[in-house]
């Protein structure tokens, strides 16, 4: 599998709201972070595999966000929150 | 109530235990099935994080006891998807439970009883 | 110990222990699970596996380099040169404390945490308290918690969602140079290899 993005890129969480189980965190929708590591192995996507969909394979990415990018103005400085996020959920950004 | 308040310090490096037995078979149980293929640990995974957003929506978790309660609705509900056991099966099997903890109960108190009736024979001879 | 009940306990079950068993008892009759394997199972995470095992992993690595490279490049893969795995874990990242950089762990979703090499997590790990107060303001709950860093030192929250657990690997105390790999082990906290602690300088034996 083919990893879609590369460590230093920036991207978007996609702002999805799938009905059922869902391991995209809230807090990340909609928010540009950068790549931090690529697990180019094969993964399950989870919601894929509870709505009974078959396995959608694909790789995870962990995103380094700024908290001042997740959380606005009265987040805590000098603070990087870093989420693992299947490729399904991210689209390409420009840089924050 | 500060985050400190409610938290154990961490002395020695002593292993943890479960406070609750049936946290502990709970635990060992759901770690049996992925191993026995019944799901894996991900679905699991999905099964609890659905446990644990559901309760969250009117009362956190603070300790042991509702985080286990939260594992055992995920377990109940990820048997009922995979077949494996329905609620009505469920339900069944813990009358099945039940009842047999009322036949001890039942069983136990006779005991008493009987060991009552012992203590008081001796006082009978002259 | 917490597993011996008495009689009383037994009448007196709680609804979710009713269940618990009820859930084991049909899983048995039908075959798929063995009430030995769910003993042997409670058993390995009470006793075997805890956060001596982390210390050991975090002791190693402060004693090779080699190893501590090879650790934070595939952490499951170099737990296993010691004996320490399990299939539970299918990836754990091992992220490395320096004095720029702190490093800790949460689960917002649910309790994620890295079994083969802590154990089982401690309850507060577990709270929504911390699940939702660290991502949010890691410095000021980390200092409730008895940490007080630098501003100058970067916070890395590691959220772990997916299939990826993380460890900390802690900073090596002040003062531990002269120290075996087993004494060094001795030193590492679980909180340490959370994040939510660091450890302490080691006092001088005449001290």
């Amino acid at each position: 599998m083919k990893p879609r993005f590369s460590v230093g890129d920036s991207v978007r969480v996609r702002n999805l709201h799938p009905e059922g189980h869902t391991r995209l965190t809230n807090y990340v929708r909609g928010k540009v972070g950068v790549v931090s590591i690529v697990n180019a192995q094969a993964w399950v996507l989870p919601d894929t595999r509870a709505h009974n969909a078959g396995e959608n394979v694909q790789p995870v990415y962990n995103v380094a966000f700024s908290a001042s990018e997740v959380w606005g103005p009265q987040a805590e400085e000098n603070v990087t929150v870093n989420v693992d996020l299947m490729e399904d959920y991210l689209d390409p950004a420009e840089r924050a | 109530m500060t985050f400190q308040s409610s938290i154990t310090t961490d002395k020695p490096l002593c292993d943890l235990r479960f406070d609750e037995p049936w946290a502990a078979r709970l635990f060992g149980v759901t770690i049996a099935l992925s191993e026995a293929g019944a799901f894996t640990l991900s679905d699991f995974q999905a099964a609890l994080i659905a446990a644990v957003t559901e309760h969250e929506k009117t009362a956190p978790i603070d300790n042991d006891e509702t985080y286990y309660t939260c594992w055992l609705q995920a377990l109940s509900a990820l048997l009922g998807d995979v077949g494996l056991m329905g609620p009505s099966a469920l339900s069944a099997s813990e009358r099945h439970v039940a009842t047999r903890l009322l036949e001890l109960q039942h069983h136990r108190h006779e005991q008493r009883v009987a060991g009552e009736a012992r203590r008081i024979a001796p006082l009978v001879v002259a | 110990m917490p597993h011996d009940h008495s009689d009383d306990d037994e009448l007196n079950k709680p609804w979710q222990a009713v269940r618990t068993e009820a859930i084991e008892s049909l899983l048995a009759e039908i075959g798929v699970i063995e009430s030995e394997r769910v003993d042997a199972i409670v058993q390995h995470y009470e006793e075997n596996v805890g956060p001596k095992t982390g210390a050991r992993v975090v002791a190693r690595a402060w004693s090779d380099p080699d190893f501590k490279e090879r650790l934070l490049q595939d952490g499951l893969a170099a737990c296993a040169e010691l004996g320490v795995g399990g299939p539970e874990t299918e990836y754990l990242h091992v992220v490395e404390n320096t004095p720029e950089v702190h490093n800790v762990v949460v689960c917002t979703l649910c309790s994620c945490y890295p079994w083969p090499v802590l154990g089982l997590p401690p309850a507060w790990y577990k709270s929504s308290a911390y699940r939702t107060r660290l991502v949010r303001e890691p410095r000021k709950l980390l200092a409730e918690m008895g940490l007080d860093l630098p501003q100058s030192v970067r916070i890395h929250v590691w959220d772990s969602i997916s299939e990826i657990r993380y460890l900390v690997l802690p900073q090596r105390p002040a003062g531990s140079d002269g120290l075996d790999e087993a004494a060094l082990a001795d030193l590492v906290t679980r909180d340490s290899m959370i994040g939510v602690a660091t450890l302490p300088p080691v006092a001088e034996a005449s001290a």
